[in-house]
C-alpha cells in the first residue's frame, strides 16, 4: 500500500493538490475512487478542507483538533488501521497540518506500518515563500529537509525573477528532491503526480 | 507581538514527546493531551506549537448569495486586524453550507398540499490559524468581526 504524506505550510495548496491527484488517480472512472482514501488532519477544532474534499464524492477520513505529528500520532495509526480495514485502498492520501513535522508522521507510519510505502511531498507557496521565511524559517526548514518531492506552488502569481529566487532559497533546505513549479489552480501535469505517486519507494 | 519569538525555539512542556527527536519544534499544550484550549463558546482558541488557532461556528441568518459575501468580508476584516496587530497569517478559512431549499409535504386526503421554503440560514464553520499574536489578541479580532452573528 502506497501512503502519500502531504506537508506545506498553511495555506501553501495542498488540498488543492490532492483534488488533482485523486482525480488523476482515479481517472474518470468512478469504481476507481475507492482506491483512493483521503485521510485529513486538521489543526483547528472544526475541519473546512475535508467538507469541501468529502463534496468531491471521495473517500475521505478526518482527524482534527491536533496534529499527528506528535499529540495525535496514536489517532494517526489508529486511523491508518481502520483505512485499511475498511476500504483496503491502494493508496492513502494524508494531508498534513500546515504546521506539521511531515519527518514524525512518516517515522509514525514506518514504526507500525512497516510494509508502507510511504513518500513525503512537500507543497510551498511562492507567492509567500519570501515574506514567511524569516519568521518561519525553522519550521519551513524541517518541513522541506526530508521531502522526496516539493511542489513550488501558486508560480501563476509571481514573476520569473522572484520565481527562480524563491527556488534557489528552497533548495538551500533540499537540493536533492525532485522539483516541480505548479499552479494548482490550474491543471498540474501528469508527469508530477506520476513523481508524487512514485516518492519514497527508496527511501 | 511575538514573531522574533517564533524563532527561537524555547520548550513549554514536559519532553515525553517523540516530536522533538531530531528537528526544532515549539510547544505551548501539554503533549498527549489535546492542544491547550481557551475558550469555549462559538469561538474557541487553542494552540499548536507556534500557532494561535481560533475555530469559529456561527449561523448567518441570510440567503446564500447574501451570506457569502458577508462571510468574506468578515475573513478579510480578520486578515486585516491580525497583520495590523503585528501577527503573522497562516490560513483563514471557513466552509459556509446553506441549507438549501426545503419542502414539507401533507396529505389528508387524496391530495398532498406542498410547501416550499427556502433557505434563510446559512451555517459557517472554520478557523483562524495566525502567528505572532497572543491568544486574547485573536479571540478579541473574531469576536469583533462575528459579533453580529455570535450572539444569535
Amino acid at each position: 500500500m502506497k501512503i502519500i504524506v502531504l506537508g506545506g505550510f498553511l495555506g501553501s495548496g495542498k488540498t488543492s493538490v490532492i483534488l488533482q491527484l485523486a482525480q488523476y488517480i482515479a481517472g474518470r472512472d468512478p469504481q476507481k475512487a475507492g482506491n483512493v482514501v483521503i485521510l485529513e488532519n486538521e489543526i483547528g477544532e472544526v475541519g473546512v478542507d475535508d467538507k469541501l474534499l468529502q463534496s468531491t464524492g471521495y473517500n475521505v477520513e478526518n482527524l482534527f483538533s491536533g496534529c499527528v505529528c506528535c499529540t495525535m500520532s496514536g489517532e494517526l495509526v489508529i486511523g491508518l488501521r481502520k483505512i485499511m480495514a475498511d476500504f483496503n485502498p491502494e493508496i492513502i492520501i494524508m494531508e498534513a497540518t500546515g504546521v506539521a513535522y511531515p519527518d514524525n508522521i512518516r517515522k509514525t507510519i514506518i514504526q507500525s506500518i512497516p510494509d508502507a510505502d510511504c513518500g513525503v511531498i512537500c507543497v510551498t507557496d511562492a507567492k509567500r515563500w519570501k515574506r514567511l521565511l524569516r519568521p518561519m524559517e525553522m519550521l519551513l526548514k524541517d518541513q522541506l529537509d526530508v521531502a522526496d518531492v516539493i511542489l513550488v506552488n501558486k508560480v501563476d502569481m509571481v514573476d520569473q525573477e522572484t520565481l527562480s529566487d524563491v527556488e534557489a532559497s528552497i533548495r538551500t533546505f533540499n537540493d536533492s528532491a525532485q522539483f516541480f513549479r505548479v499552479s494548482a489552480a490550474e491543471t498540474i501535469s501528469p508527469s508530477v503526480f506520476d513523481a508524487m505517486l512514485g516518492a519514497g519507494r527508496e527511501a | 507581538m511575538k514573531t522574533e519569538q517564533a524563532q527561537h525555539h524555547s520548550h513549554h512542556q514536559a519532553d515525553t514527546c517523540g516530536c522533538h527527536d531530531g528537528h526544532h519544534h515549539e510547544h505551548h499544550h501539554e503533549h498527549g493531551e489535546a492542544p491547550h484550549h481557551h475558550e469555549q463558546g462559538p469561538i474557541t482558541i487553542t494552540t499548536h506549537d507556534m500557532s494561535i488557532v481560533g475555530s469559529y461556528a456561527f449561523s448567518i441568518e441570510k440567503k446564500y448569495d447574501e451570506a457569502q459575501l458577508l462571510l468574506d468580508q468578515m475573513l478579510k476584516q480578520v486578515a486585516k486586524e491580525v497583520e495590523n496587530s503585528g501577527g503573522i497569517i497562516g490560513h483563514i478559512k471557513a466552509f459556509l453550507k446553506a441549507d438549501g431549499e426545503s419542502c414539507m409535504i401533507s396529505i389528508t386526503e387524496e391530495e398532498s398540499n406542498k410547501r416550499y421554503l427556502k433557505a434563510e440560514c446559512c451555517k459557517v464553520e472554520g478557523v483562524a490559524i495566525v502567528f505572532g499574536i497572543e491568544p486574547e489578541q485573536l479571540k478579541s479580532i473574531l469576536t469583533n468581526a462575528f459579533k453580529a452573528y455570535i450572539s444569535q
